[in-house]
């Protein structure tokens, strides 16, 4: 599922709009947790991201475990300075006012449940 | 990461490629001011960078990376416990890391098996002098390879039984000083 469509469907706000990744990357899995080492322990690469963190550390760990994007869930917004690096990163950033929960339930029937992206 | 002994045997770790011989890791419980405070220094070379570009996730001295996260989770994880993390010099000659945090707090994660922790880096580097304090409220316990080694013989002084001894000893001390985990 590109990720525009992701977007579209759960209504996310995309904090990174120069990302050129929109229409080309295939998204086929997720990852939930607030837990960074949880990420670079266990996320597929590829994958989409859902937490409450909205630190620098993101961007470094989204990066290092090679996932496409990241969305900020519970109304989190996260400082300049970090939209900016994920921009140069490559990497995605949404957000939305709705709970993980709620997201990852939506994705999760989208089809968006692969073991490995 | 789940426990702090990990971000300590992190900290060991960047000391052990700074070169470090002597490498002290102290563990203070202060129940009556529900203070928990963990210091890892060295006598290795000190940071190479400033000290806020050491924190810096993007920041590694390992060649062929692009991202350095051991300091950088260590902070995030400490912060999340209402504390501080400070690098500095230590009195030993090289870096001072330093965490202070809220020992009751409710995002704390647990100390973990700090004696495994500890001794796992013996196993492989028994040439350094790897020191551990451990003091809860009024009790404090101190226990270092150097005097492990002192204790056996020639033919045992290899890293496996320097860091079996060493365990014992630490699992020992905090037995005796009653230490939260």
């Amino acid at each position: 599922m590109r990720l525009i469509e992701i977007q579209e469907r759960l209504g996310l706000d995309l904090l990174t709009p120069e990302s050129s990744e929109m229409n080309s990357v295939n998204i086929a899995a997720g990852h939930a947790t607030d837990l960074l080492s949880d990420v670079l322990a266990h996320a597929p690469s590829g994958a989409i991201w859902v937490t409450i963190q909205v630190n620098m550390n993101v961007v470094a760990v989204a990066m290092h475990a090679e996932l496409a994007a990241v969305v900020f869930s519970s109304g989190r917004l996260p400082d300049e300075d970090v939209v900016k690096k994920a921009a140069e990163s490559g990497i995605v950033l949404f957000s939305s006012a709705e709970p993980t929960f709620e997201l990852v339930g939506k994705l999760y029937e989208m089809g968006v449940r692969e073991k490995d992206a | 990461m789940l426990e702090l002994s990990l971000h300590i045997l992190d900290l060991i770790e960047n000391s052990v490629r700074a070169g470090a011989k002597v490498i002290a890791v102290s563990v203070v419980e202060r129940p009556e001011e529900d203070r928990l405070e963990i210091v890892v220094e060295d006598n290795g070379h000190n940071f190479p960078v400033s000290h806020e570009k050491a924190l810096d996730p993007f920041f590694t001295t390992k060649e062929g990376k692009r991202t350095g996260l051991g300091l950088s989770l260590f902070k995030a994880s400490v912060e999340q416990a209402d504390g501080t993390l400070t690098l500095g010099a230590s009195s030993l000659g090289g870096a001072a890391v330093k965490a202070t945090m809220q020992l009751s707090h409710v995002d704390r994660v647990p100390l973990g098996d700090i004696a495994s922790t500890i001794s796992s880096v013996v196993c492989t580097n028994p040439e350094i002098d790897l020191r551990f304090r451990m003091r809860v409220g009024g009790r404090e316990i101190q226990t270092r390879v150097s005097e492990v080694l002192k204790e056996l013989k020639p033919k045992d002084r290899h890293g496996l039984e320097v860091a079996r001894k060493l365990h014992e000893r630490i699992k020992a001390a905090l037995d005796e000083v009653g230490a939260l985990q």
